[in-house]
């Protein structure tokens, strides 16, 4: 199985971590960095370079058009492929798994957040489906974020098993900076974690907590 | 042939790892500055990323290797001087160009003494021999992306630090690791060189006994209520800032005068707003004990009111045309030196009770100066960013701790401390004299708590100064110091 992470020279250190705990978790980390963005060269990791516009962070009919067209073409071959962010940390593939005929797996804060851009799997011979009603409804000119429009066309096209945020058997959580379990029992309870810089966290703060988990 | 590009940070001493692999059986090396840079462009004009043999091919020609050579290599300055995103953009292109080369990233020691700046620096004074180097802002960024793509490369890039070089039994396993053989002998003669260098830098530094450290006090930051939260320390701040001192000003030693003692005041009659000089110069008549003291006054121009034959006062004219910063540091200089000892006045100080000399012994402080740096650094008042720098750079030179020395009452001043100072230091045209005086030669003193007033409504009893600002010298307070200091002094016209 492959695991998808879009970056850019900022995040390569962060998405190099995210990529060695994919390895590790079993499954092939694959970084796509921007047609204009310099050469990058990881070890051991598979970099390619997408032109599709990408309108900011992951934003637009033309990116989710595009995202899903290289997920399905990276995809050949295996039941199910990923996409990831490149400040997550994957310890195990499990949370994908044994939940019926659904086409997604992902994060879910229903209230607010239906799918999160963070991990999400996508059943690969779903994805044409995805793609031609995404073809026929997705309006150019408006914003649509890359997570909550895939989560959109996956629920019209089979359906999403949503894990819910913060629910206390989700396997995927955000790191709590203010958290006093060390990094082996968070390992332990989750499959995948996210380190949201946005938050507030410089990089650095990022890249040193990841490391934590290396 | 293994193949190999050494980038450094400046003064990493890439110039001694390029002498010991050239030195080094079998291995050829030279420095290429610029040489990525250049092969990278041409690659992107070209659309596409090198073909393997035509990088190799290049660094070997620039290395000088022959048919005998097994290793080959170049040295080239860090080249992400845009930041991150250029230099990870080469490097890349490198390791894709050419599968099996290896990158060396050679940064300076971050803790190492300033080693190399004869050679390298322009500013450089022998002086710095003896400091603690600091690692700027810059090179931290430098070495930190360094690490960065260490971390995406492990096995095909190498860290060493300078300070690895000098040990034969540290350098050598790592430069095996990837394959290049380091021998005993080409390694110190490379390092003989080194050594050579060092010679040459002259030490400056008093020596350490000679400062009495006893007297410089680790004192606690005094902060207002406006300052809470947490303050950068001087440490801190020296580090993220990572100032070096500037050359000293070029200046004539003056000739000893032989005069004793002398009291020297600045004045700028476009600067005054009323007769403070006159009246001061009233306090000092009335309350100085010693009444045998030149006293100088440097300006531009000459008082009015000051008499022809005007006794023990003197009237020193001082170049003002190039401005008044500077006009200000010449009088500061010549006024410092004029005696063996000085009380630096000015025109906005006036004694209030009978002082001398020995008043002044005790330098008065208003604080420690430690966790205000930072924001002094990025005030807007000139005058409080020369202090900040002052702070940073007696920190470059082993002061822990900076005390707040300007007070706004008499400075006494020694000649030959003074003199240290200016041959030392790069003053600024305004600000910080006294700081870099007290600081460095660690003057004993005491809080100022109520030695000095700036009103005259409520005098404590202990207070010897009264000093006013253009602001606070109000109508009430002109008419009380005129009429506290009513009686001319013998050096004023009449009248």
């Amino acid at each position: 199985m492959k695991v998808l992470i879009y970056t850019h020279p900022p995040d390569y250190v962060m998405a190099t971590l995210a990529a060695r705990s994919i390895q590790a978790a079993g499954a092939e980390p694959i970084l796509a960095i921007d047609a204009a963005d310099p050469p990058l060269c990881i070890e051991g990791v598979r970099v390619i370079r997408t032109s599709f516009p990408r309108v900011g962070n992951l934003n637009g009919r033309e990116f989710v058009l595009g995202n899903l067209r290289l997920m399905h073409e990276l995809g050949a071959g295996d039941e199910w492929i990923c996409k990831g962010d490149s400040d997550t940390w994957w310890n195990r593939l499990d949370w994908i798994h044994g939940h019926g005929d659904v086409t997604a797996v992902a994060l879910s804060d229903p209230g607010s957040h239906p799918f999160y851009g963070l991990a999400y799997a996508l059943r690969v011979d779903r994805i044409p489906a995805m793609i031609a009603l995404g073809e026929q409804t997705l309006d150019a000119a408006a914003r649509l974020p890359e997570d909550i429009t895939t989560g959109e066309l996956a629920t019209a096209c089979g359906g999403v098993h949503a894990w819910i945020n913060l629910h206390p058997g989700t396997p995927l959580a955000a790191y709590n900076w203010e958290t006093a379990e060390d990094p082996e029992t968070l390992k332990r309870r989750y499959d995948v974690i996210v380190f949201q810089r946005m938050q507030g966290r410089r990089r650095r703060d990022v890249v040193a907590a990841m490391k934590l988990f290396s | 042939m293994k193949t190999f590009v050494i980038i450094t940070t400046p003064r990493a001493r890439g110039d001694l790892l390029v002498r010991m692999l050239a030195a080094a059986p079998g291995c050829a090396c030279a420095n290429a500055d610029g040489l990525l840079k250049k092969a990278k462009a041409f690659d992107d004009s070209m659309g596409a990323i090198a073909v393997g043999s035509a990088v190799t091919s290049a660094i070997a020609a620039a290395a000088g290797s022959t048919a005998g050579t097994r290793a080959c290599g170049i040295a080239d300055r860090y080249a992400g001087h845009e930041g991150w995103r250029d230099a990870v953009g080469l490097w890349s292109w490198l390791l894709l160009s050419a599968p099996d080369l290896h990158l060396i990233f050679l940064s300076r020691d971050q803790a190492e003494t300033e080693l190399s700046m004869e050679a390298t620096s322009r500013r450089w004074v022998p002086s710095y021999g003896t400091c603690a180097g600091k690692a700027g802002k810059r090179m931290i960024d430098q070495v930190r992306s360094m690490e960065d793509f260490h971390l995406m490369n492990p096995t095909r890039t190498m860290l060493l630090d300078s300070s690895d070089l000098l040990h034969f039994d540290m350098v050598r396993p790592r430069l095996a690791a990837l394959g290049l053989e380091l021998d005993r002998a080409a390694w110190e003669s490379a390092i003989a060189l080194v050594t050579h260098d060092r010679k040459t830098i002259a030490a400056e530094r008093p020596p350490h006994d000679e400062i009495d450290w006893d007297l410089i006090p680790v004192a606690e930051p005094v902060g207002r209520a406006s300052d809470v939260g947490p303050a950068e320390t001087l440490d801190e701040v020296a580090q993220r800032v990572g100032l070096v001192p500037g050359r000293p000003r070029r200046f004539v030693e003056p000739e000893r005068t032989g005069i004793p003692r002398a009291i020297c005041i600045p004045w700028l009659a476009s600067a005054a707003k009323w007769e403070e000089l006159k009246h001061a110069l009233r306090s000092i008549d009335r309350h100085w004990s010693d009444r045998e003291c030149p006293i100088f006054i440097l300006g531009p121009e000459r008082p009015q009111w000051l008499a022809e034959d005007s006794g023990r006062v003197k009237f020193i004219p001082i170049d003002y045309t190039r401005g008044k910063r500077r006009g200000l540091h010449e009088a500061f200089r010549i006024g410092t030196t004029i005696a063996d000892e000085v009380a630096w006045w000015n025109d906005d100080i006036y004694l209030l009770k009978d002082a001398g000399w020995e008043d002044l012994r005790v330098a008065v402080t208003e604080g420690c100066l430690d966790g205000k740096v930072s924001r002094m650094l990025t005030s807007p008042n000139g005058w409080q960013r020369a202090l900040g720098e002052a702070c940073l750079v007696l920190h470059h030179y082993g002061i822990k701790s900076v005390m707040r020395f300007a007070t706004h009452t008499p400075y006494l001043f020694e000649r030959e401390k003074s003199l240290e100072i200016f041959r030392k230091f790069r003053l600024p045209f305004k600000g910080g004299w006294v700081t870099y005086y007290h600081g460095w030669h660690g003057t004993p003193h005491q809080p100022i708590g109520r030695l000095k007033v700036n009103q005259l409504t409520r005098v404590p009893a202990e207070a010897i100064f009264l000093n006013h600002s253009d602001r606070t010298l109000t109508a009430g307070l002109k008419a009380a110091i005129a009429e506290r200091f009513s009686t001319p002094a013998p050096w004023e016209l009449p009248g």
